[in-house]
């Protein structure tokens, strides 16, 4: 018993250190948006002599942060919405019927988990929809690219639901929406819970979508808005530093908060493959 | 009867998510391989021209093409390797209850929260030749192992490599953590009072029911890293000169020269690559499955 | 109630249709144009331009600022598809062989400010004009150097042939100072190259004879030996060990800040980029000149005739806001802007290019060169067709040469020659069917 408490230690003590190393990008931006200009193209993890919040109202104040954050959020909701929502339902279908034709579709999908990005391909789809430079093309591109995770996902999760709960509620009349809704979809928070917090990384993180299709500086998202910075702020790696934080804060903050069901969503049978 | 029991589940409902799918992710990627038969260009956007393989014949004969296919392998096997084995070991050790574990699992996993452009910007800077890695090694007295990480060749690619294991480990760490989670303590129970030693038990019940989970993040991380694009992008930009190009980095730097036949060829040549080597890796984990 | 109610949507629709046809009319109403401008070139200037014109005129010019190494893509993609902003920032006359002005852009060849114009041959192409620059020119490239290091290193004579130059360079090695920095950034070190192939060819006529046999088909790069020369003696100064080690991979902005406190000496640059650090970095003594080379023996010097300046999108539906704002800035009130914080030469006639902040050795040895007739543009205007090109390959191959050691200057123009042969086939070009 001693012994496995020793190891249990050392582990204990190897995973701080290691954890440590991890920080160290996160460290190294945050402590330099608080430092002068002077001090934070050092590169070091000293701590700033003096914490300048100042370094943030300037960013926020000239770069545009703001209306970034608007689109960007006029993006990613609907998009980790409606992907969710899709995939949870196809999921529910496709693993439920479980026939032939179900599971051609469900392979029909995967096989969007291997396809790369056709930036030229899909700038003349949007053009002959007439839907280029608009917020719903990049929504739906976005959609469209989330929906073979989302649905290998769900399929694998609602294999692991009893099929007499399904059955349980047709007999007590539940058509199938009524079905999905209430009975269904509660059991299957934890998986949704893991959907919309990858999804939504995953969208509000993307630039090179919202770059090539939006076509305005005005639905401009923050991860484009970081851009203008770069070439303003040649040498003032504060501002830089700042700019970063405030493209990753509102992530960092909503994956913190929706963790602890992540495991769940996935220990429930997400990964069944 | 049977019949009743399958129209619960409406095959309708699968409509909006085919289109959206087929619209904006098939429909591209099939006029990527209609164009690549053409001498489809950025100058005569409109009117392009059926010439056969010759977008694919360009590609063959091209040394920094060729150099590109051997850097995506590279790139896919050692990153699935790494980030595999990392995310197993963290999750082995997080699964036990040690002090902290909450706020570590929140830590290394961490990294996939944040964009690729910010990954780009701090790795950057962390490894230039007056970065923070260089900084730190010549504070500790280690100066004679400062390098110009992204300068050469091996130190390049490496580098990317470890900055892609760093974003996913904890990812697939989360993966494995729910899977080891969901194998039932009774099973070690029954095995203790069997007799059997810590290595046995890790050996004939841990190994074969995280098989799942495997499978999950084997072909997600395969796939993953065959289509890498921008954490290279970000980090070397396929430099120094050609040599860390890989395929969609490839393919993105005949777009930008305009030669959009020759990028549609270059997408589905890796289109093809990706789509063989991740079914035939999932099928051979899936078949696993099955017989443990 | 409900009848008034959509009587006023309905008014209320009218008025937004009348004001969506017709911007311009209501002059208190608040007009929107829109821009694209690569991030590099989103100058302070031209950001207090805009300013004053929202704060003043009520008009607000929406820039959206692209990375680099996307913006021509975009660029191209967008207009080709007519999904492209009101306003173009783009480097003149560069941008036509980039896109076809008469396809796309408006001319502009009856604005009243055209007659102020400096430098029209900028934005001319087949005798209209397609556009409104800022500057005349970019200046003149040659040499940056830090005066201060010079002068603790006792070097008070700038060399006057190859073999002082080389003296310089190692006497600063020996000092411990990096003689010569170069960024990872390809588009600074070609520019020992595009000044250097047209010095060596010595004369504009020269330059130009030289172009079309190269855009023609009817010469190879390598028919020429002074253009591999050209190269050779550029990878000298890497053998010779006078560059800085991390050239594959430092940015420029780094090396700015180098040069600036004194740690590396010198860096091949443009008149352009001097002014750029002295307005990063007012403390340093910094100034530029044009140094010897050995296949040079006439000196003469490359200048820059290019300029940045916004081409107007032929789709735009705010022409008449646009030419005001044209005639706005072609104002001193509007213009001195520009130059306010960067000294440059303006391009319209009455604007002050801020001449006395700038560093007086750039007209002197401008005017120098200029007098003599000792003067020719960068070899990159010449054969403009090929911009598309350089970025991607001939300016990789300038970093990777010296890294790997694995060509010299003739195998480094055999590669490119190869892309030459593509690119013109892909595109159809005259002599290569």
């Amino acid at each position: 018993m001693r012994k496995k408490s020793i190891g249990k230690w050392i582990l204990f003590l190897f995973m701080v250190a290691l954890a440590m190393l991890y920080v160290v990008p996160f460290l190294m931006m945050v402590l330099g948006s608080f430092k002068t200009q002077a001090e934070a193209s050092m590169f070091n993890l000293a701590l700033p002599k003096e914490w300048l919040i100042s370094n943030y109202s300037h960013v926020l104040e000239s770069g545009k942060i703001w209306r970034g954050y608007v689109n960007s959020a006029i993006i990613t909701i609907p998009v980790t919405a409606i992907s969710t929502l899709l995939g949870a339902v196809s999921g529910i279908v496709i693993s439920r019927r479980n026939d032939k034709l179900s599971r051609g579709i469900y392979y029909y999908f995967i096989f969007g988990l291997t396809l790369t990005l056709q930036i030229a391909s899909i700038f003349f789809l949007l053009q002959a929809l007439h839907i280029y430079g608009t917020f719903i093309s990049v929504i739906c591109i976005f959609i469209s690219l989330r929906i073979p995770f989302t649905v290998m996902t769900f399929c694998s999760f609602v294999k692991g639901v009893p099929r007499e709960i399904d059955e349980a509620a047709v007999i007590d009349g539940c058509n199938f929406w009524q079905m999905t809704v209430k009975v269904l979809f509660p059991i299957l928070k934890p998986i949704m819970v893991t959907n919309i917090v990858i999804t939504a990384i995953d969208v509000w993180n993307n630039f090179m979508i919202p770059l090539f299709y939006l076509g305005s500086a005005k639905k401009a998202t923050v991860s484009m808005a970081i851009y203008s910075f770069f070439g303003r702020y040649n040498r003032d790696w504060q501002y830089v530093f700042a700019a970063l934080m405030l493209v990753v804060l509102p992530m960092l903050i909503l994956f913190i908060i929706l963790q602890k069901h992540i495991i769940a969503g996935m220990t429930a049978g997400a990964v069944k493959g | 009867m049977v019949r009743k029991k399958k129209s619960i589940y409406p095959l309708w409902v699968l409509i909006p998510a085919l289109i959206i799918y087929t619209v904006f992710s098939v429909v591209p990627i099939m006029i990527s391989l209609v164009c690549s038969f053409t001498d489809w260009n950025m100058s005569r956007m409109y009117a392009p021209v059926f010439n056969g393989l010759a977008n694919y014949a360009e590609l063959l004969k091209d040394p920094v093409f060729l150099r590109s296919i051997g850097n995506t392998f590279l790139f896919a096997l050692a990153t699935t390797i790494l980030k595999t084995g990392a995310g197993f070991l963290l999750a082995l050790a997080l699964v036990k209850r040690i002090p902290g574990r909450g706020l570590m699992r929140t830590i290394y996993y961490a990294p996939c929260v944040i964009s690729i452009t910010v990954v780009g910007v701090l790795f950057k800077s962390i490894l230039a030749n007056k970065g923070l890695l260089n900084n730190v090694l010549n504070t500790i007295g280690l100066g004679g192992f400062a390098h110009d990480w992204l300068g050469s060749y091996a130190t390049a690619i490496g580098s990317v490599i470890l900055v892609e294991t760093w974003m996913w480990a904890g990812f697939n760490m989360f993966i494995f953590i729910s899977g080891l989670q969901a194998i039932p303590d009774d099973y070690y129970e029954s095995a203790t009072l069997d007799g059997a030693s810590a290595f046995a038990k890790f050996r004939n019940i841990t190994l074969p029911l995280i098989t799942p989970s495997m499978t999950v993040v084997v072909t997600l991380s395969i796939a993953g890293g065959l289509k890498v694009f921008d954490i290279i992008y970000v980090i070397t930009n396929g430099g120094p000169g050609f040599d860390t190009q890989v395929l969609a980095t490839y393919t993105y730097q005949s777009f930008s020269l305009g030669f959009l036949g020759e990028s549609a060829a270059g997408s589905v040549i890796l289109a093809v690559i990706v789509v063989i080597i991740s079914f035939t890796m999932n099928r051979y984990f899936t078949k696993r499955e099955v017989e443990m | 109630m409900k009848r008034r109610a959509k009587k006023m949507a309905a008014l209320f629709m009218a008025g937004v249709m009348a004001m969506s046809v017709a911007p311009v009319v209501h002059a208190d109403e608040k007009v929107e144009l829109t821009g694209m401008v690569q991030q590099s070139r989103w100058y302070s200037g031209l950001q207090n331009m805009v300013e004053a014109l929202e704060e003043n005129e009520n008009i607000s010019i929406e820039f959206e600022v692209i990375p680099d190494d996307q913006y021509d893509n975009l660029m191209k993609m967008r207009l080709n598809s007519h999904e492209a902003p009101d306003l173009i920032a783009y480097q003149f006359a560069d941008l036509f062989a980039a896109v076809d002005p008469e396809e796309f852009f408006v001319e502009l060849d009856e604005e009243p400010w055209m007659s102020k114009v400096k430098a029209p041959e900028l934005t001319e192409y087949n005798g209209k004009h397609y556009g409104y620059c800022f500057e005349a020119s970019n200046g003149f490239q040659g040499l940056i150097y830090n005066k201060d290091v010079f002068e603790a290193n006792g070097i008070t004579e700038l060399p006057k042939t190859l073999d002082e130059f080389y003296a310089i360079c190692d006497k600063l090695k020996e000092a411990g100072i990096v003689p010569i920095a170069m960024p990872s950034d390809t588009w600074v070190p070609q520019i020992w190259m595009t000044s250097g192939m047209s010095r060596a060819l010595g004369t504009v006529e020269a330059c130009e004879d030289f172009a079309d046999k190269i855009l023609t088909n009817q010469a190879k790069f390598n028919d020429y030996p002074e253009m591999a020369a050209v190269i050779d003696e550029y990878l000298q100064l890497f053998e010779k060990g006078y560059v800085n080690e991390d050239y594959m991979t430092v940015s420029y902005d780094e090396i700015l800040g180098r040069l600036a406190s004194g740690e590396i000496a010198m860096i091949y640059g443009a008149t352009e980029i001097l002014t750029s650090i002295e307005e990063s970095y007012p403390d340093a003594n910094l100034t530029i000149f044009n140094p010897p080379v050995g296949y040079d023996d006439k000196d003469v010097l490359a200048y820059l005739p290019t300029a940045m300046g916004l081409a107007v999108n032929k789709d735009t539906e705010n022409l008449d806001t646009i030419k005001k704002v044209f005639e706005l800035w072609s104002t001193p009130e509007y213009g001195n802007l520009y130059f306010q914080s960067r000294p440059g030469f303006p391009n319209i006639e009455g604007v002050d290019g801020n001449e006395a902040a700038m560093n007086p050795d750039i007209p002197k040895i401008y005017n120098e060169y200029m007098e003599a007739g000792r003067v020719v543009a960068q070899m990159n205007q010449y054969i403009d067709t090929l911009q598309p090109l350089f970025g991607n390959t001939l300016w990789i191959y300038f970093l990777e040469a010296p890294s790997k050691g694995n060509m010299d200057g003739a195998a480094v123009l055999d590669r490119f020659q190869s892309d030459v042969d593509k690119f013109m086939t892909e595109k159809g070009a005259e002599g290569w069917n």
